[in-house]
């Protein structure tokens, strides 16, 4: 038996680049500690501040609000939880379950927003009637939605469940790419700008995707294991995940250094050319006349749904608080 | 015969050893890199360090989320 370094208990995880064994406890604190650090070092939050936590189901972002939630106590802000119902059909209902049951064993409230409800139709029928890929649409739909409860609500700033592995794929593929411009946007934190968008933070920038499944399987978080079925099997992000999985086991600590390195040198990369404009339908964030939500909406329906879908979501929002 | 459980697609595969071994070196015969796995011993989450013995039943959670 493998015993823990800091009280000899059976240790459950092996952590290479700290070099050291951890108990079920003491790696529970471990992360906590991580995310803490990584609230405070990065500016992510203040006392009294209102954080929307925006939660898929999926194991990042249980974990993501399960730390959360026990931080905000200490550190005194806020916590409501967002989650956007895709209409995936096998697959979006068990994502509600396990995020309500989450929210609720955490005495969290939680907004579920259904796209069916606001548009007619869930991620996979509007790919399919777009043709693209239904990762690009999925992500369209989930970056507006999130903003777009986020300013009703009036909260501070979005929590998004990415960790470590997620940020150096999205930042390592926009290098590969050279779209340099996208990866200031990926860092730990983004700001406000005013009815625009609601600024995003990444409290587990420094937590390894590795970190989130044994912390969510210790602490009994529930989470849905299962595969989405309209991603593809194989993905560039995918590849980079392996390459630095297999760096990670020959070099220790290779990732942290990375996303360390990164967040010092984010002001570096250009900035986007195109100017932030307000989206000439709905008025949220867009780089375009049209943000690409009304755009995606109006070529489905015939009809650019931005503004309605606002409406809608106020009259949601008044009925949860 | 260790019998291991690959998750989340469920597949299954038995591996003979001639004597109890670490999981390490149950992980590397299947292919599998220590940081892209997690492994448990019917409900217990074990290291690459522990010893697994012949009869021991391994599920292996692969770490790539994807959803």
């Amino acid at each position: 038996m493998v015993k823990c370094k800091l009280c000899g208990e059976r240790a459950v995880v092996k952590i290479r680049y700290a070099k050291t064994y951890l108990c079920p406890k003491h790696f529970t604190e471990f992360i906590e500690r991580k995310v803490k650090k990584s609230l405070i070092r990065y500016r992510m939050v203040s006392r009294g501040s209102k954080m929307a936590v925006a939660i898929s189901g999926g194991k990042d972002s249980a974990v993501m609000l399960h730390v959360l939630s026990k931080l905000s106590k200490d550190m005194g802000f806020n916590l409501i939880a967002i989650h956007i119902d895709l209409g995936i059909e096998g697959y979006s209902e068990k994502c509600v379950d396990a995020v309500l049951s989450l929210t609720s064993s955490l005495g969290i409230k939680c907004l579920v927003v259904r796209l069916k409800d606001l548009v007619g139709r869930g991620v996979g029928d509007l790919a399919r009637i777009t043709k693209r890929p239904p990762c690009s649409v999925c992500g369209i739909v989930k970056r507006y939605l999130i903003n777009a409860v986020s300013i009703e609500l009036g909260v501070d700033a979005v929590a998004l469940g990415h960790n470590a592995d997620d940020i150096i794929a999205y930042t390592f593929k926009s290098f590969m790419l050279q779209d340099l411009e996208s990866i200031p946007k990926l860092g730990p934190k983004t700001e406000s700008i005013d009815d625009l968008a609601v600024g995003r933070i990444r409290p587990l920038y420094e937590v390894y995707e590795r970190e989130t499944l044994i912390y969510a399987l210790v602490n009994k978080v529930p989470f849905v294991q299962d595969r989405c079925p309209l991603m593809p099997r194989k993905s560039l992000e995918f590849k980079i995940k392996d390459v630095f999985t297999d760096l990670e086991y020959s070099m220790p600590g290779i990732k942290l250094s990375y996303l360390k390195n990164l967040a010092k040198r984010l002001s570096d990369y250009p900035k986007p050319g195109t100017p932030v404009r307000s989206c000439g339908v709905c008025g949220l964030i867009s780089s375009e006349p049209k943000c690409g939500f009304c755009k995606l909406t109006e070529r489905v329906t015939g009809r650019a749904l931005g503004k309605e879908v606002r409406d809608r979501l106020k009259s949601l929002i008044i009925n949860l608080v | 015969m260790v019998k291991v459980i690959i998750l989340p697609n469920g597949d299954e595969v038995s591996i003979k050893f001639s004597r109890p071994v670490r999981l390490i070196n149950v992980l590397k015969e299947l292919g599998f890199n220590p940081e892209g796995v997690v492994a448990l011993r019917g409900d217990e989450l074990i290291t690459e360090d522990d010893v697994v013995s012949d009869d021991d039943l391994l599920k292996l959670i692969k770490v790539r989320s994807f959803g």
